[in-house]
């Protein structure tokens, strides 16, 4: 959900192809092109996988100018986990899903306020997305290929607030460059 | 409405029924109606306790009374908006029902005419006339219900304009708000932005700099045990420096004590050539001593002889008394003394000479006295210095052997400090980055002690010139060169020394030079370390990955990739329709140029007098054509040249695969000639034919080919044709047996073959009968 709201408040796709939904108490917006869809499904699956084998360290949102493949903007979501949780035997959660939750929707909050503060992309955009992971991390296909960091030059960054479950702590990061359509 | 009246029995029960039907209904929608008018009523009241805004709404200064008041004022709008939509529906049906009602008392109406203009029955009488009380109870109630309706209508109209008015004046208040409040907005977002990233900056910079200052601590802190671990080394080092230091001071105590060794083994040596030439002095004194004896002794026997000169000096002037007397007897005896004065006169000599010889004692004896007396002071003298040098000697002796002992001693500790000074030479060119400042120490302790040698060495020196320059005259004059000789050398050992300090002085100071440089590069090392740390934790916060531990994935089919293809795509295709439009100009350009060199004036003409711009839209038009002609042209002729090289290619292809079909046949043709025994030649250049000519491989390879030695055969779909030719007469029995009785070619042409080998065979063997071997 916070890569469907920054893809919409960053004009990434047209807001057309986006629709409301209700989650977190909040009503965000959720992609409809199929083809972005299967893209980030295919992802978050992996994601997902590597979450529960606690070796995911972050997952980055690079935002890209067509035109130069200059990144102009990075969301960071750093993923601690506490690797003592790796077991088979299913954990119970210390924390409340309820407060996890309102965490959760606090950070999308604050993902759609920081438009306030961002500067606006007028040229065409697109966008990847990066996962770091252990060294040792078997690539799970060969769809998968090892990148570089690609980090925003002469950056700015905004620190967002972070969220925690009992097993993983997730805090959030935006870098961009403060005069992108130079 | 009101219902309508009834026309007869059944029909006028029916109307009767619809009309109550219709009354009902009427009732029932004028009490929804009513309600719907209360329900109004009580909305707009509704609306206007909710829409009830202030009428002046509070003054908001942030983002959330602004959002309070754009909440309220679209919330208003909507139920103003809903309240009206309701009033407009409410007033369309009250429209349409009064319209209905109408409708209906129309009906009633003409129903009563025509039941009035059909009086005739009294029921129908009493029912019009029940039918038109309750025609007028229905108006009286649609009157009553459409006055009220009205009033409340009215009532509602006014409150829309009210409520329009206020929402006007809302507008207007929420308007000018409204941008007082997109001023404050952006003035307070502007703040806020600056705040928010000043605060976010600094937070940022401060847990940067936290960070590197816990960074820094736990530097500092390695520093520290680094350092503490340095000073422990230091100490010990220093310890060892100290014993050093207390070796070297040894060792220039003891390098001291050589150089006084060296200096009394000179002194030793000038102590021993002054010793000789006190040996030489005694000698001479003894020599003087013994010239004293003999003075001396000449002493006494000059003395004796004086006593003798003075006994006989005493003796002669009793003579002379008496020889007075005897002259003053004489006097009188004058006159008889011519015997005496010879005597006499042999007595005077004799006195003369004695007198002189007196005298010349005397003189003797003074210089005699003069002699012993300076003799006894250069004895006295002699004794003394050979005293004094005897002591001296003694002394000297004893301190030979105690240096010559000492010596021994020393020259042993000397080479064992030897090594030492090497290897602490060593230690001090080698030096270490944790013990800079220790050898700095050391080397100045050492140099303070070089000064305080020179400096005693100068008070020695000036010490042993003083003394030197104190030493007795006579004796001290060999001495003195002796001296000058000890000062030249130790001068010349003064400056060995001081060019060995001077060495050692240069050494230290190039060290120290070298301890400075690499103690800068060391500073300029670790602000360097510190500002790549600092900065190497700034990347990892922004995400920059180590690949020691972390490696960064992504799928190859992204977006961003998919996004770039197209975009590569799109300049692709640019790039070709630019290279078409450069082209296509470029003709164009061509053509214009050559159109003006034909006959410019000529087109141009015909377009000014034709006066049109048809005309130059058809030039242009020709033109366009012309070039898309020589661009097609030029896409024909390229493509006229790619055929061309195909064409080649498979003309090429063509010719090698005619090469191989030769050669394959060949082989084939020969294959089958040795297998079978025949030579198998298409006869015509048409393949169509299928014409064979067989020939046997024992016939004459110059008669083969020919209709007398060779069949021809046609292969047909199903069969095969044996030709006749000349050849096939002979073999008559044999083509009946097997091609025409029993339609077996290849059986005639075994038969042929065999009986070729067979006369074959059997020429050779008659021909070699005597050899009895059978080819």
């Amino acid at each position: 959900y916070a890569v469907n709201s920054i893809l919409y408040q960053r004009g990434i796709y047209p807001s057309e192809s986006f629709s409301f939904e209700q989650k977190y108490g909040l009503t965000v917006l959720v992609t409809s092109d199929e083809k972005l869809k299967a893209y980030l499904i295919k992802i978050l699956e992996q994601v997902k996988q590597w979450l529960s084998d606690l070796v995911i360290e972050k997952l980055v949102l690079v935002i890209r100018r067509v035109s130069t493949q200059e990144v102009v903007e990075r969301w960071q979501f750093d993923i601690k986990c506490d690797k003592s949780a790796k077991s088979d035997e299913p954990m119970v959660a210390e924390k409340d899903e309820k407060q996890v939750k309102k965490d959760i929707a606090d950070v999308i909050r604050q993902i759609v306020a920081s438009v306030t503060f961002l500067p606006a992309l007028d040229f065409q955009c697109s966008f990847e997305l990066l996962i770091y992971c252990d060294k040792n991390t078997e690539l799970p296909s060969g769809e998968w290929a090892d990148t570089g960091p690609q980090l925003v030059s002469n950056s700015v960054e905004v620190k967002l607030k972070s969220f925690t479950t009992s097993i993983h702590k997730v805090d959030s990061l935006v870098a961009y460059k403060l005069n992108p359509n130079e | 409405g009101p219902p309508p009246p009834p026309t007869s029995t059944m029909s006028n029960r029916l109307a009767l029924q619809q009309q109550q039907q219709q009354q009902n209904r009427w009732r029932q929608q004028s009490g929804t109606f009513e309600g719907d008018s209360r329900s109004s009523t009580t909305a707009s009241s509704d609306f206007i306790a909710a829409a009830g805004l202030p009428r002046q709404s509070p003054a908001p200064s942030l983002l959330g009374d602004r959002r309070q008041q754009q909440q309220q004022q679209v919330e208003s709008n909507v139920k103003i908006n809903g309240l009206q939509m309701r009033l407009l529906a409410e007033e369309s049906a009250r429209k349409r029902q009064r319209i209905e009602a109408d409708q209906q008392i129309h009906r009633l109406r003409d129903e009563n005419i025509r039941l009035q203009s059909r009086e005739g029955s009294t029921e129908e009488r009493s029912r019009l006339a029940t039918v038109t009380a309750e025609l007028q109870t229905v108006r009286d109630e649609y009157q009553d219900y459409r006055s009220k309706t009205q009033r409340t209508l009215d009532d509602c109209q006014r409150n829309v304009t009210r409520l329009n008015r206020e929402k006007l004046e809302l507008e207007e208040r929420a308007t000018a708000d409204k941008e007082r409040l997109a001023l404050e907005l952006k003035e307070a977002r502007n703040r806020v932005f600056e705040l928010t990233s000043r605060e976010l900056r600094m937070t940022e910079e401060a847990r940067m700099q936290a960070e590197i200052r816990s960074k820094e601590l736990s530097e500092w802190k390695a520093h520290l045990a680094e350092r503490e671990a340095q000073l422990e080394e230091s100490s010990k080092l220093q310890a060892r420096v100290n014993e050093l230091e207390l070796q070297a001071k040894r060792h220039e105590s003891e390098r001291a004590r050589l150089k006084s060794a060296n200096e009394a083994i000179d002194r030793y040596e000038q102590v021993r050539q002054q010793n000789a030439r006190l040996k030489e002095q005694l000698a001479a004194a003894k020599q003087i001593r013994d010239d004293r004896l003999v003075l001396e002794e000449e002493n006494r026997s000059l003395r004796g002889r004086l006593e003798s000169a003075e006994s006989r000096a005493a003796t002669l002037a009793a003579d002379l008394a008496a020889a007075q007397t005897a002259e003053a007897k004489q006097s009188d005896r004058s006159a008889n003394q011519s015997l005496t004065a010879d005597h006499w006169s042999s007595e005077s000599a004799r006195l003369a000479s004695a007198q002189r010889e007196l005298a010349l004692a005397t003189a003797g004896r003074a210089e005699l006295q003069i002699a012993v007396s300076a003799a006894e002071r250069s004895l006295s003298e002699s004794a003394a210095a050979q005293s004094e040098a005897e002591a001296k000697i003694q002394r000297l002796e004893t301190e030979l052997g105690e240096l010559k002992r000492r010596l021994r001693l020393l020259s042993r500790e000397r080479d064992m400090l030897k090594e030492f000074v090497a290897s602490y030479r060593l230690d001090c060119t080698l030096g270490g980055s944790g013990s800079e400042q220790a050898y700095l120490q050391r080397i100045s302790n050492m140099e303070s002690l070089l000064d305080d040698y020179k400096r005693q060495l100068d008070e020695a020196l000036a010490e042993k010139s003083s003394t030197a320059s104190a030493a007795p005259s006579r004796l001290s004059l060999p001495v003195e060169s002796q001296q000058q000789q000890q000062q030249q050398q130790a001068s010349s050992r003064l400056s060995l020394g001081e060019l060995a300090s001077k060495q050692e002085a240069s050494l230290v100071i190039e060290l120290r030079q070298q301890i400075t440089e690499l103690h800068k590069r060391l500073a300029a090392a670790e602000e360097d370390k510190e500002m790549l740390a600092a900065r190497e934790a700034r990347l990892s916060d922004l995400g920059d990955a180590d690949p020691r531990f972390t490696r960064v994935l992504h799928l190859v089919q992204n977006p961003a990739q998919e996004a770039e293809e197209a975009r590569e795509n799109e300049l692709a295709e640019l790039r070709k329709k630019l290279e078409k439009a450069l082209t296509r100009c470029e003709k164009l350009e061509e053509k214009l140029k050559n159109r003006a060199a034909a006959g410019p004036a000529d087109g141009e003409a015909a377009a000014a007098t034709a006066g049109s711009s048809a005309a130059a839209t058809s030039v242009i038009g020709d033109m366009t054509r012309d070039v898309s002609m020589i661009v097609g042209r030029g896409d024909l002729l390229t493509e006229i040249e790619r055929l061309k090289t195909e064409l080649d290619r498979k003309d090429l292809q063509k010719q090698r695969q005619r090469e191989a079909f030769r050669t394959n046949t060949e082989k084939m043709r020969e294959a089958v000639h040795r297998l079978l025994g025949y030579r198998v030649q298409l006869e015509s250049d048409n393949p169509s034919e299928r014409l064979f000519r067989i020939s046997s491989t024992y016939v004459d390879f110059d008669e083969q080919d020919s209709d007398k030695t060779s069949f021809l055969f046609r292969l047909n779909d199903d069969n095969v044709d044996l030709l006749t030719t000349d050849y096939v007469s002979e073999w008559q029995s044999d083509v009946r047996h097997y091609v025409q009785e029993r339609n077996s070619v290849p059986a005639f042409l075994a038969t042929v073959t065999l009986n070729y080998f067979g006369s074959s065979t059997t020429l050779v063997s008659s021909s070699v009968m005597g050899a009895t071997t059978i080819s």
